[in-house]
C-alpha cells in the first residue's frame, strides 16, 4: 500500500467511529434525531476518506477513475446528510432548495456509477499529477462538465449551510459562532484547493478528506457540548423535583397505579400519615389501611387514567395511629422505568373541615336562634296589642254609657279595661321573666331531684289541696346538674300546670318519677287529668299559647318551663293518649357538668 | 228583607274582643244572628254540625265568617285552609279579623284564599264602624254564588 493513503484511511476509520458511537447515542437518546443525522455525516464521510485512500493507491488512470465515480458519490452522499444533519441542527423548517439540492445528489450517484460518458470524466484527458519529494502519483481523469456542475452545486450548498449555521449560532449561542465559522471556513478552503489540484492548477495534496475531520471533531464536541448542557438541565431538574419533593409540607408521595405500591414518600406524608419510609417501604397503600374509603382511591385511579390528571379529591386518610384526618389530593401520572406511577400530593385539611362544621352547626343554631327570635316578637307584639284592642274598643263606649246614664254597661266596660290592662301587666311581667331565663344566676351545682320535687310540691301545696291531689315522688330520681332555683320552678310549673287541668277527675293524682328509654334517663311528672290531643302536644309549649282560652294564666307557664330545660341543655315533650287520658310531661336533664353551658350568659 | 234570615258566624277565643264584635254587629239591620264559638275546633264543629251543633236548626249555615287568627288549639290559618278546601264550605265568604298588622300573616291568608283580611283597629272608633261596615257589606252587598241560588237578597 502507499504509504500517503494510510492518513486518509486512519481519519477514515476516526469519522466511522464518530458516525457509529453517534448512532448508538441516537438509539439510547431516542428523541434526538440530530445525533442520527451525524452518524450519517461521519459514516458518509469516512467511505469519502476511504475512496481517497483508494485513489491514491492506484497504478493507471482506467483504475484511478473508477475509485473517483465513487468518490464523488461517496461526496454527493455526504452532501446529502449533511444537508440533513444542518437542518436537524438548526431545527429550521424545511426548504424546497434543501429537497432540490437533496434530489439531485441522490439522482447523480448513479449517473456517476454508471454512466461511461466524457460528460462525468474525460478518461482521454489523463490529469496525472506527480509530487515529486513524496514519490506520489495520482492517476486521474479530468472531471467533466457534469461533475463540474456537482462541485460548483457542493459550494452553493455549502453557502446555504454557512448562512444558516451563522443564523443559528448567532441567535442562540453568540459565543461559538465564530469558532463555528472558522471551521467552515477551513472545510471551504480545503473543498476550494481540492478543486484546483483537480483542475491541475497546482499538483498540490488533496486536503478535503482531513477537512471532514475538522468539521466532524468541531461537530462532536458541539453536539455533546450541547448534550451536556442537557445533562446539567436534567440534573438540575431531577435536583429540583427532589428538593421540592422532599421540602413540601403536604405529603407528596409515589406509588405504583396498579397496586399502590410506595416508591417514596416524603416529610410531609410522614407527618399527615404518622408513617415513615420504614414503615411503609415494600407496603402497598390497601395494606397500610391509609384511605378509610378504598373506593377513593378507585376514583382517583381511574380518573387518572381517563385523563391522566386528577385535581383537588378530597378523601380520608387513616393515620398510623387509627384516627381519621381530612385531605385534599392532587394526582399525576408518571412513568418511572417503564412503569405507570401515581405522583400525588395531599394537603391535609382537617382542621378547615372541622372549622366548616363548626361553622355550619353555628350558622344552623343562629338562623334556629334567629327564627325563635322573629317567632318571639310577632307573638309578643301580638298578644300586647290584644289588651290595647279592648282597652281602646271600650273606651270607645264609656262616653255613650256614661251620657245615657246607663251605669250597668259602664261598670261593665271599665271591668273589661281594667282587666285588660292587668292582662298586659302580667304579660309583661312574665315576659321579663321569661328574658331572665336565658341567664343561669345561681351557679351550677349537683341538685338531687327527688329534694327538689318535694320541695317544689309543697310550694304548690294550695293548688293541689284545691283539687285535693294526691301526689307521689318516686324515690330513685336522679342527681341533675344545674341551677337549683330554676330547676325547682321545673317541677312547680308542671306540678301546677298538672294539678290545674285535673279537670272532673275523682281521684286527682300526679306521679312524678324517671324511667330509662332511648334518651337515656327522663324524668316525667304525671297526672290522670283532662289529657291533650297528640295533634297539640307542641303547642302548649308556645308563648302565650293556651288550649282554653277560658282557663286562667297568660299560657307563658310551659314557655318557660321549655326554656330552663333547654338552657339546661335538655329537651322536654308532653305524652298523651289524648282527651281524658291525663298527661306525661318528660324531659331529660344533664347529668354532670355541661363545659359549653357551664358560663352560659 | 226576605228569605232565610241571615247568619255570621263569630270565631274570636277573646271575650272582650268578641262582645265589642257583637255590639256592632248585633245592631246592624242586616245581620239576624250571630253564632260566636271560641276556638278552630268548635268553628269546624259548627261547620260539619258535630258535636254540640247536630241539630241543623240549630247550626245554620252562615252567610259570611269572620275569624280570628290566633286561636287555641287549631288556629285560624288552618279552619281557613279546611273550609276553603271543602267542596261544600268553600263558598262561604271568610274574613279573617286579626290583630296582626303581619305582612306574611297577610299574604298567608290569602293564599289560603281569604275573602278579606281586616285588622283590628286600634281606635275607639273604629272598631264599631268596621263591624257596622262588615255587617252591610258582607251580607248585604256582597253576593255570593250560594245565596244567589237561594233566592236573593237586596241590600239595605
Amino acid at each position: 500500500m502507499n504509504d500517503i493513503a494510510i492518513p486518509p484511511l486512519i481519519s477514515a476509520g476516526i469519522m466511522i467511529y464518530v458516525g457509529f458511537s453517534h448512532l448508538l447515542l441516537y438509539v439510547r437518546r431516542r428523541s434526538h434525531r440530530e445525533d442520527l443525522a451525524f452518524a450519517a455525516v461521519g459514516v458518509t464521510a469516512g467511505l469519502y476518506a476511504i475512496c481517497a485512500a483508494g485513489l491514491y493507491d492506484v497504478d493507471s488512470v482506467a483504475e484511478g477513475v473508477v475509485w473517483q465515480r465513487w468518490q464523488v458519490s461517496a461526496m454527493a452522499l455526504f452532501s446529502i446528510t449533511f444537508l440533513w444533519f444542518i437542518h436537524e441542527y438548526t431545527h429550521s423548517k424545511t426548504e424546497p432548495l434543501l429537497y432540490g439540492l437533496a434530489g439531485f445528489y441522490l439522482a447523480s450517484i448513479p449517473v456517476q456509477l454508471l454512466s461511461r460518458k466524457a460528460s462525468t470524466w474525460d478518461v482521454n484527458t489523463p490529469a496525472i499529477k506527480e509530487i515529486p519529494w513524496l514519490n506520489v502519483t495520482y492517476y486521474e481523469a479530468s472531471a467533466g462538465w457534469y461533475t463540474t456542475l456537482m462541485a460548483a452545486s457542493i459550494l452553493l450548498a455549502g453557502l446555504y449551510v454557512f448562512r444558516r449555521v451563522f443564523h443559528y449560532h448567532r441567535q442562540t449561542q453568540p459565543g461559538k459562532s465564530y469558532l463555528l465559522v472558522s471551521v467552515l471556513v477551513l472545510f471551504f478552503a480545503a473543498a476550494a484547493n481540492d478543486m484546483l489540484v483537480s483542475w491541475g492548477v497546482y499538483p498540490f495534496i488533496y486536503l478535503l478528506e482531513y477537512g471532514f475531520i475538522v468539521l466532524v471533531i468541531f461537530m462532536t464536541y458541539s453536539l455533546s457540548s450541547i448534550l451536556m448542557a442537557a445533562e446539567t438541565r436534567l440534573r438540575r431538574s431531577e435536583e429540583k423535583f427532589n428538593k421540592a419533593f422532599h421540602t413540601s409540607p403536604d405529603a407528596v408521595n409515589i406509588n405504583r397505579l396498579t397496586d399502590g405500591l410506595y416508591l417514596d414518600i416524603n416529610d410531609g406524608f410522614t407527618q399527615l400519615t404518622g408513617y415513615t419510609w420504614e414503615d411503609i417501604q415494600g407496603k402497598t397503600s390497601a395494606e397500610t389501611q391509609i384511605w378509610v374509603d378504598l373506593n377513593d382511591r378507585a376514583r382517583l385511579v381511574q380518573g387518572l387514567r381517563e385523563t391522566g390528571e386528577v385535581n383537588n379529591l378530597e378523601a380520608e386518610f387513616r393515620k398510623k395511629d387509627g384516627s381519621v384526618s381530612t385531605g385534599l389530593m392532587s394526582a399525576r401520572i408518571i412513568e418511572i422505568d417503564g412503569e405507570l406511577c401515581i405522583l400525588s400530593i395531599t394537603r391535609n385539611i382537617s382542621e378547615r373541615k372541622q372549622a366548616e362544621r363548626e361553622r355550619e352547626a353555628l350558622i344552623t343554631e343562629l338562623e334556629f336562634k334567629n327564627a325563635e327570635l322573629e317567632r318571639f316578637t310577632y307573638t309578643v307584639s301580638h298578644d300586647l296589642k290584644s289588651p290595647l284592642i279592648t282597652i281602646q274598643g271600650f273606651l270607645g263606649y264609656l262616653e255613650p254609657a256614661a251620657l245615657e246614664g246607663n251605669i250597668e254597661q259602664l261598670r261593665s266596660d271599665m271591668g273589661r279595661i281594667r282587666g285588660a290592662v292587668e292582662k298586659m301587666e302580667r304579660l309583661l311581667d312574665e315576659l321579663l321573666e321569661l328574658s331572665r331565663i336565658g341567664r343561669l344566676v345561681n351557679a351550677p351545682e349537683a341538685v338531687p331531684l327527688e329534694a327538689l320535687a318535694r320541695e317544689a310540691v309543697e310550694t304548690a301545696q294550695g293548688i293541689l289541696d284545691q283539687h285535693n291531689v294526691v301526689v307521689e315522688i318516686a324515690p330513685d330520681l336522679p342527681t341533675a346538674y344545674g341551677d337549683r332555683v330554676r330547676l325547682r320552678e321545673v317541677f312547680e310549673n308542671l306540678v301546677h300546670n298538672a294539678a290545674k287541668f285535673m279537670g272532673n277527675q275523682a281521684a286527682p293524682r300526679i306521679v312524678i318519677g324517671t324511667r330509662q328509654d332511648g334518651e337515656g334517663c327522663v324524668c316525667y311528672v304525671q297526672d290522670n287529668g283532662i289529657g291533650i290531643d297528640p295533634q297539640y302536644a307542641e303547642r302548649v309549649f308556645g308563648l302565650f299559647n293556651k288550649l282554653d282560652p277560658k282557663t286562667e294564666g297568660t299560657g307563658i307557664g310551659l314557655t318557660i318551663t321549655r326554656r330552663i330545660i333547654e338552657v339546661h341543655g335538655g329537651r322536654i315533650w308532653v305524652e298523651s293518649a289524648g282527651e281524658g287520658q291525663g298527661s306525661t310531661f318528660c324531659f331529660t336533664l344533664p347529668r354532670k357538668p355541661h363545659p359549653d353551658r357551664e358560663h352560659s350568659t | 228583607m226576605n228569605g232565610e234570615p241571615v247568619v255570621l258566624l263569630l270565631v274570636e277565643d277573646n271575650e272582650d274582643h268578641a262582645v265589642l264584635a257583637l255590639r256592632s254587629l248585633q245592631a246592624s239591620p242586616v245581620v239576624k244572628h250571630v253564632v260566636h264559638v271560641r276556638d278552630g275546633e268548635e268553628a269546624l264543629d259548627y261547620l260539619y254540625r258535630r258535636g254540640a251543633y247536630t241539630d241543623p236548626k240549630n247550626s245554620p249555615r252562615p252567610h259570611v265568617v269572620l275569624l280570628d287568627l290566633r286561636l287555641p288549639k287549631m288556629d285560624g290559618l288552618e279552619v281557613l285552609q279546611r273550609i276553603k278546601a271543602d267542596e261544600t264550605l268553600c263558598r262561604i265568604p271568610v274574613v279573617v279579623l286579626s290583630t296582626s298588622e303581619a305582612e306574611v300573616d297577610v299574604a298567608r291568608a290569602y293564599a289560603y284564599h281569604a275573602n278579606s283580611y281586616l285588622v283590628k283597629p286600634l281606635n275607639p272608633k273604629d272598631f264599631p264602624q268596621m263591624m257596622t261596615d262588615l255587617g252591610f257589606h258582607w251580607p248585604g252587598w256582597n253576593r255570593s254564588p250560594g245565596m244567589m241560588q237561594s233566592g236573593r237578597r237586596h241590600g239595605v
